[in-house]
Formats: C-alpha cells, sequence, structure tokens
C-alpha cells in the first residue's frame, strides 16, 4: 500500500531530469500493476475497486510527467515543487490504497481520511487565493463529514458490541456478515445516518457537496481527474460498504431510502447547476455530481439490477471523468483559460478535440460509452422498484445534464476560433499527456463494449459482489 | 467536569480572541483524555499511544497554534459574527440540548453522552460564528476532542488504530490549516471567511 508514495519519493531523489523523469513513469507502471500482488487476498469489491485506483493513479501520474513543465503557479506556495507535487500524488494513491483494501470501517476511515492530507495541498497547488480557498473549503468540510462518519462508526461499533460481538471485531464487516446479531436498531440507524453523511459529504452528494465543485475546478487538471475519477469514487465505495452492513442488521430500508432520494436530488441540482456554468472545469464537477447521484440512486433502488447498474456506473465514470479533466487540462494548455465563452473551435485541435468529444460523448450517456449501460440499468431498476418519486426527480436532472452537456458541446467544439480567442503560444501536448489521455478514453470504450461479451470478466466479479450486498 | 466542560465550551463559543479560544480547546482535550483514560487498556502499545496523542494534543497542537500568532498578530482577532450575549445564549442553548439528548431514550446506553453531544455542539458552533480562519482549526481540533470522548464511552477497548488516526486527524487539521493560512497572508494581510468569496456558483 505504501509502494506508490516510496516509490514517489525515491523517484524524486535522482538528480538528473531523465532518469527522474524515467523512473516516476516506471513507478507508475508498477503502480497499475500492484493489484497482481492482492488477488485472492481481498474480496471481489476491494479487488475492483483497487485496479481502478492503481490504474487511474498510473494515468494521472503519466499526465502529470508530460504536463508539469506548463504553468501550474510553481513556487507560489512552499509545497508548489514538482517533487513535492509527485511525492504527494503517491500519499494520495497510497491513502485510497488503504481505503479500498481495509476489511473494516476504521481502517477504512482512516485511508479516506488520510487523502485529505495530500489532497489539500495539491488542490491548492497553484498557490494563487481561488486555489487556497478551495483547499480550505475542502478542508474543512471533508473534516467535519469524516468527523461525523467516525462517530457514526463508534455507534456501529457500540450496537454490535451491546450484541455480542468483541470489540475488536464490531467494525469488520465481513465479521458482522457472517455472525448477524440483533442490535438495537435506533442507534444503528443513527449510526447509519451519520455514515452516510460522512462518506456522503466525500462523494459530494448534494446537499454536503460545496466543497466539490471548488476544489476540482482549482485543482491541476490531473489531481481533478483523481479527485472526481476515484476520491468520489472510493467514498461511494465507503457507502456500498455501509450498506452492506446496514442491509445484514436490519437497516437497510432507511439506508437505502437515503440513498434514493439524496441521489435523485444530487442528479436534480447537479443537473440544474450544469445549465448555468461558464468555466469548463467547473461544469465537469457538477457533472460529477450527477454522477454520484445515479450511483447512489443506483443503490437505493438495490439489488439485483439497481446495485449492478451502480456498481458498473462508478467504474465506467472513474474512467470516462479523467478523460474529460485530461482533455481540459491540455486544452487549458492551449488556449490558457477554461472559460466556456472562450474555448470554440476545439474539434480543429486535433487530438485534444476527439478527446474532448469522446469524453463529453461518454458523460452524456451516449453508446458506445458504458455509462449509457449503467444509467438504462439502474432506471430499469427504478421501475421495477416502483419508486417514481426518485426515479422521476432523476431522470428530470439527467435531461437537464444532457441538454447542459449538448449546449457545452455544440458551443465548444463546433465553430471556429473567433478575433477574441487569441491562443497561446504553440505548446504542444507531450506524448505522455496523450498516451493518458487516450488510454482511459480507450479503457472507458472497452468497458461500454464489453457488457454485450457473455461471461465478461467484470460481470463476473460483479455478481460475486452481488452475492455480498444482497 | 461538568464546570470545566461547560467553562471549556463557552471559551470557544464566546470569547473573541484566539489565545481565549486555544485555552478552551485545552481545558475541552484535557478533560476528553482524563474521561478516556480508564479505556486505556494495560499493554504497553495503548499507554504509549496514549501518551503521544496526550503530547500531540496538549503539547505540539497549542505550542504550534501560539507561535503561529505571535508571527502574526491579527490571527488572535477571531472576528466574531454576532454580539457576545447571541453567542452566550448560543451555547445556553447547546448545554440543554446537551442534557435532553442525556436523557434521550434512544442514547441511554451511552455514557457521557451529555458531555459528548455538549461537546460536539460547541466545536461546530465553533466553525459558525467566527469569522476568523484560525477559529476553523480550533473548531476541527474540538470535533476532535469530541471524538476522543465519544471513542470510549461508546466502545470501550476499541482498535487504538483509530485513537492514533484521530489525533493524526488533528494534527492535520492544524499542519494543513497553518500552512494554507500562511500562503492566505501572502495575498491578503486578514484572515477573514469573508476573503473565500471569490469562489461561488
Amino acid at each position: 500500500m505504501a509502494a506508490p508514495l516510496v516509490s514517489a519519493f525515491l523517484a524524486g531523489l535522482l538528480r538528473h531530469p531523465g532518469p527522474r523523469r524515467a523512473a516516476r513513469a516506471s513507478a507508475a507502471i508498477f503502480t497499475a500493476l500492484l493489484p497482481f500482488a492482492v488477488v485472492g487476498e481481498v474480496d471481489a469489491l476491494s479487488l475492483i475497486f483497487c485496479v481502478l485506483v492503481c490504474v487511474l493513479s498510473a494515468a494521472a501520474t503519466i499526465f502529470s510527467i508530460g504536463s508539469f513543465p506548463v504553468d501550474w503557479g510553481v513556487g507560489k506556495a512552499a509545497w508548489s515543487r514538482k517533487p513535492v507535487y509527485f511525492v504527494l500524488l503517491g500519499a494520495f494513491t497510497s491513502a485510497m490504497l488503504v481505503a479500498v483494501l481495509a476489511d473494516n470501517f476504521a481502517t477504512l476511515w482512516l485511508g479516506i481520511s488520510a487523502t485529505t492530507v495530500a489532497t489539500a495541498f495539491l488542490v491548492g497547488f497553484n498557490g494563487e487565493s481561488a486555489a487556497l480557498e478551495a483547499a480550505w473549503k475542502y478542508l474543512v468540510l471533508c473534516s467535519v463529514g469524516l468527523a461525523l462518519a467516525l462517530l457514526g462508526i463508534f455507534c456501529l461499533a457500540h450496537a454490535v458490541s451491546a450484541a455480542g460481538l468483541r470489540s475488536g471485531d464490531t467494525t469488520t464487516w465481513s465479521l458482522i456478515a457472517r455472525r448477524p446479531v440483533v442490535v438495537d436498531l435506533g442507534i444503528t440507524r443513527f449510526a447509519f445516518a451519520l455514515m452516510f453523511i460522512g462518506f456522503g459529504t466525500k462523494a459530494g452528494l448534494v446537499p454536503m457537496h460545496a466543497w466539490l465543485p471548488d476544489a476540482h475546478s482549482k485543482a491541476p487538471a490531473p489531481i481533478s481527474a483523481l479527485l472526481s475519477g476515484l476520491l468520489t469514487t472510493c467514498a461511494s465505495y465507503g457507502v456500498i460498504r455501509t450498506l452492506g452492513v446496514a442491509s445484514v442488521l436490519g437497516a437497510g430500508d432507511l439506508f437505502r431510502a437515503f440513498l434514493m432520494w439524496f441521489g435523485a436530488i444530487s442528479i436534480f441540482i447537479a443537473g440544474l447547476l450544469m445549465l448555468s456554468q461558464r468555466d469548463l472545469k467547473r461544469f465537469l464537477a457538477y457533472s460529477t455530481i450527477e454522477h454520484m447521484g445515479i450511483v447512489a440512486l443506483g443503490l437505493g433502488f438495490g439489488a439485483p439490477w439497481g446495485t449492478l447498474g451502480a456498481l458498473f456506473h462508478l467504474i465506467a465514470h472513474a474512467f470516462v471523468k479523467p478523460g474529460a479533466f485530461f482533455a481540459t487540462g491540455l486544452l487549458q494548455r492551449e488556449y490558457g483559460t477554461t472559460q466556456l465563452g472562450a474555448l470554440h473551435g476545439v474539434l480543429r485541435k486535433g487530438a485534444t478535440g476527439h478527446f474532448m468529444l469522446s469524453s463529453l460523448t461518454g458523460l452524456a450517456g451516449m453508446p458506445p460509452f458504458p455509462l449509457f449501460f449503467s444509467e438504462l440499468v439502474i432506471m430499469y431498476a427504478g421501475v421495477r422498484a416502483h419508486a417514481w418519486g426518485p426515479l422521476i426527480a432523476g431522470m428530470i436532472g439527467l435531461l437537464l445534464a444532457f441538454v447542459a452537456i449538448t449546449r457545452v458541446a455544440l458551443d465548444m467544439l463546433a465553430g471556429t476560433l473567433r478575433a477574441g480567442d487569441a491562443l497561446r503560444e504553440k505548446k504542444p501536448a507531450d506524448r505522455m499527456e496523450i498516451t493518458a489521455t487516450a488510454f482511459v478514453l480507450a479503457c472507458a470504450c472497452a468497458i461500454g463494449v464489453t457488457p454485450w461479451i457473455p461471461f465478461g470478466a467484470h460481470w463476473f466479479a460483479l455478481g460475486r459482489i452481488l452475492e455480498y450486498l444482497r | 467536569m461538568l464546570i470545566i466542560l461547560l467553562l471549556a465550551g463557552a471559551l470557544l463559543v464566546v470569547s473573541a480572541s484566539t489565545r481565549l479560544m486555544l485555552l478552551g480547546y485545552m481545558m475541552l482535550a484535557s478533560t476528553a483524555c482524563m474521561m478516556s483514560f480508564p479505556a486505556v487498556t494495560g499493554s504497553a502499545v495503548s499507554i504509549g499511544l496514549f501518551v503521544i496523542i496526550l503530547l500531540v494534543k496538549l503539547g505540539a497542537v497549542p505550542a504550534g497554534i501560539l507561535s503561529f500568532v505571535r508571527k502574526h498578530p491579527q490571527a488572535d482577532d477571531l472576528r466574531s459574527s454576532g454580539s457576545v450575549p447571541a453567542r452566550l445564549l448560543l451555547t445556553i442553548a447547546f448545554a440543554i440540548l446537551a442534557r435532553m439528548v442525556s436523557h434521550a431514550p434512544l442514547f441511554a446506553s451511552i455514557e457521557n453522552s451529555g458531555f459528548i453531544t455538549f461537546t460536539l455542539l460547541c466545536s461546530l458552533g465553533t466553525l459558525l460564528v467566527h469569522r476568523n480562519l484560525l477559529s476553523h482549526v480550533l473548531g476541527l481540533l474540538a470535533l476532535g476532542a469530541a471524538i476522543t470522548l465519544a471513542g470510549p464511552a461508546l466502545v470501550p477497548g476499541f482498535p487504538a488504530t483509530i485513537e492514533l488516526g484521530v489525533s493524526f486527524d488533528a494534527l492535520v487539521a492544524v499542519f494543513i490549516g497553518l500552512a494554507l493560512m500562511r500562503a492566505f497572508l501572502k495575498n491578503t494581510s486578514v484572515l477573514d471567511v469573508e476573503n473565500l468569496r471569490e469562489l461561488h456558483g
């Protein structure tokens, strides 16, 4: 778990830029292969999230190696230095690995909490007042949310230990699931409500989302990609584990109701706010809230279809959104801004334009991108569950988001450069940036195609997870 | 114990100076540590962890904040919103609410539920009523004290890692908070939440 952090630190010790760059790239590839080390050691759910963390962190590291020379405000704050950046990135990856490889809520909480250490500095990396403001909001809101989650974990442990489980085992989900106990439902429901608020804050569900648009829009592009594609995913992983235990302890209905309604509200509010955004990164950040809402909605609709759709949506979003943020990073370099009003004729920009088109198509939920299938499955689950209220609110939100994405895509991608759209001095994208962006979008496409392959590996894995969550 | 906690809560919410607020936090943290001490098991590891926690919460953290305030005198003014009587009333309301919680059947099985609730509410109040950014750091620290109180009360013999985690969180809040504040001071001379209005919508 410490491998990404240690390798980033060791690579930073090399003196010459060439070997240092090569060492960082090797460390990234090494990180991507880490899941092989835990096969058979952890359950299928942990393994899937471990793969997501390792592969996407590697892609972000590769992208960062390529894009770092571009002005990210290096030196403006005490920590705005290249070696610090890569160490923080390694620490972020290690913390997420701690979270997804944990077998109990205490360690899961420690991992998610530790991500704050690295990411607060990464969000405020460029040292400008807006970035510092974003980092501050992120620190305060997430710390409060996670403190409440910890209180919830304590309450859960209290309820379970009162029912006879040893104090050391009270937060281990596999043990709770294996030895179902009769608990005080009042305190258990209170515990799950607190845990929902805590993990929901980190996942960016409305109304605990205030930190997310600021942090995503002010962080460097690869960090925004990880915040959106991984951090919110890891927080959702916490929600999924909580849902599993809540179902075993008899509080599943309440937790699903929370998920359904907060999910639907998140989709609706995010869809509405996406219509009024003027900054591309902020627009994508609201899209993250929308997609986390879809995941919550799917989990709320319940197994088998809702849970399956939600898990598939998480995996798909984890690839599509980083692709969008990477493409935004490339655009930021070429145009010198992410203001939507200044971005025109992007499709004529070669690879960058095509990356942006692909990622926006994916985010809009169009085939062959996987979000199309997951949204379809989740809506089907809603119909089967007869949860008409959240389903209709969610569908209106989805429609609003679709309109917003289409409008942005047409405005930005089509058309020609206007007189006022002065481009920066041409700085062609680095090969590593192109590779990382193409890789995550290709992965997203591949995931979108595999549902049609019977007995696809990930469907098999998801099926095994369903057994646990049912 | 009750009087110390009430006084500490009042100092956190009502006082207009960072130094007084820090005193409130220290009273709160030391009370929380004292109340959680009986839950520390006899093993050398847990006693060692407890000592580390004590050193972090009552040594390193206050020293760091004091040195920051000495270097940046503007951090001493908490720039509270709302008058002193209003903040005092808020503290009294917190105390009443905490008493109600301690008598609620839902929390009857939890030891010190009133103390925990009061500490929790005061820490959240601290985050809301003061406009100086340093008050946010102190509010998060007070929240950590509430968790320290809650841990042993809810689950005696809870894994020591979590206690270490809470202390780590406190240290992180101070470390990151002060580092960000230093960077803020490079851009602006005032540490006021009013400055955090650039991002919206």
